[in-house]
């Protein structure tokens, strides 16, 4: 995916708080893609990543360092974000941009099997979600 | 490091089986797998059937990974999509079956006591075949586990075959100690007042009703999408 795909999805449906903060060239954002169809481990996985990124990182979610969106990936203009990023079910997925274009992804596949325990989920996101953040 | 793939491969399996996404099916298989309360010995066989059937099933999907033959999201995303649509008339024909309300040539279903031996044969087989078609429907935490844990855990091993296995078995083995505790507490219930086969009638009823409400909640959800 680019750059200019990339801000073209952040320009769709989002979990971020009003008033919408500024595209920065470099960024990080934080995806939860999910299908029509929504379970409640599912809600719960979002709920926690939505959660675990406002408790950690407000300031860069307020500043634009730091996007989170929720995305329906059976939505005809996500659909490609199946193969983009691999997914083979509801995923969370940490992507770092660089002058408006992709320069790397991980899908954050141990959601679950950390959902049953909060503390450890919110550690898990949080220092995936910095490695990312700090460029490491 | 061999065995600590192995365990968490098993743990894994655990994993899928306690989540409430397979909840459903975890019940029916329960019903299922346990209706035989007369005869504990069929029930754990029947237990260890459906556990073969699961664990064959993850086996064969891992091996058609490996081979190439289909990509991972795309075998994912068909099997959550489909194999759900199917389950649920599926379970609603077994349901009648069960009920009577509909005649199958399968002795083990309807209990006819003359053909007990190929009874107890065919229940085998339906109850592996119940492990098969239910970890063929895939939900969100059972593909999120296996395709996104359990598929990479078998690559960074190599181990294409007790990997899956491993998973397969921890899926199953909640399923059949369950069924084999109820099947045993119902047995003793029912010896109590005496009434073994009074009761075991009522159980395989139950049974039926448990695969039709759950069929038509897998209809309504996957097939209607009503919520």
């Amino acid at each position: 995916m680019n750059g200019a795909t990339a801000a073209a999805a952040e320009s769709g449906q989002t979990g971020e708080a009003k008033p919408n903060p500024p595209v920065l060239p470099n960024r990080v954002i934080v995806y939860y893609f999910h299908t029509t169809y929504r379970c409640p481990t599912c809600h719960k996985i979002e709920n926690y990543t939505k959660e675990a990124v406002q408790a950690g990182f407000a300031q860069a979610l307020r500043d634009g360092h730091l996007v989170f969106q929720v995305l329906n990936v059976e939505e005809a203009p996500n659909a490609h974000f199946i193969q983009d990023y691999q997914l083979h079910t509801k995923s969370v997925v940490a992507v770092e941009i660089k002058d408006n274009k992709q320069a790397r992804w991980k899908n954050l596949t141990k959601v679950w099997e950390l959902v049953g325990n909060k503390e450890d989920f919110f550690r898990y996101i949080q220092s995936e979600v910095n490695l990312y953040l700090q460029g490491k | 490091m061999f065995w600590l793939g192995a365990a968490s491969a098993f743990w894994l399996g655990l994993l899928t089986a306690i989540s409430p996404c397979p909840l459903a099916t975890n019940i029916a298989a329960i019903s299922f797998i346990g209706r035989k309360i007369e005869k504990p010995r069929q029930t754990f066989l029947a237990g260890a059937a459906y556990t073969i059937g699961r664990s064959l099933t993850y086996i064969v999907i891992g091996a058609v990974l490996v081979l190439g033959l289909t990509a991972i999201p795309k075998a994912s995303w068909f099997l959550q999509k489909y194999m759900n649509q199917i389950l649920g008339p599926l379970l609603i024909i077994v349901g009648m079956a069960l009920l009577d309300l509909i005649q199958f040539d399968l002795p083990a279903l309807v209990g006819n006591k003359r053909m007990e031996k190929q009874a107890e044969k065919s229940g085998l087989w339906s109850s592996g075949f119940l492990g098969v078609m239910f970890a063929l429907s895939f939900c969100p935490v059972s593909a999120a586990l296996f395709f996104g844990s359990l598929v990479p855990l078998s690559v960074k091993h190599d181990s294409f075959f007790i990997m899956p296995l491993l998973y397969g078995i921890g899926t199953g083995l909640p399923v059949m100690a369950f069924a084999l505790a109820i099947a045993l507490g119902a047995k003793s219930v029912a010896q109590a007042f005496n009434r073994l086969s009074r009761v075991e009638l009522w159980v395989r009823r139950g049974t039926g009703l448990i695969f039709i409400v759950v069929g038509i909640y897998f209809c309504l959800r996957f097939i209607f999408v009503l919520f």
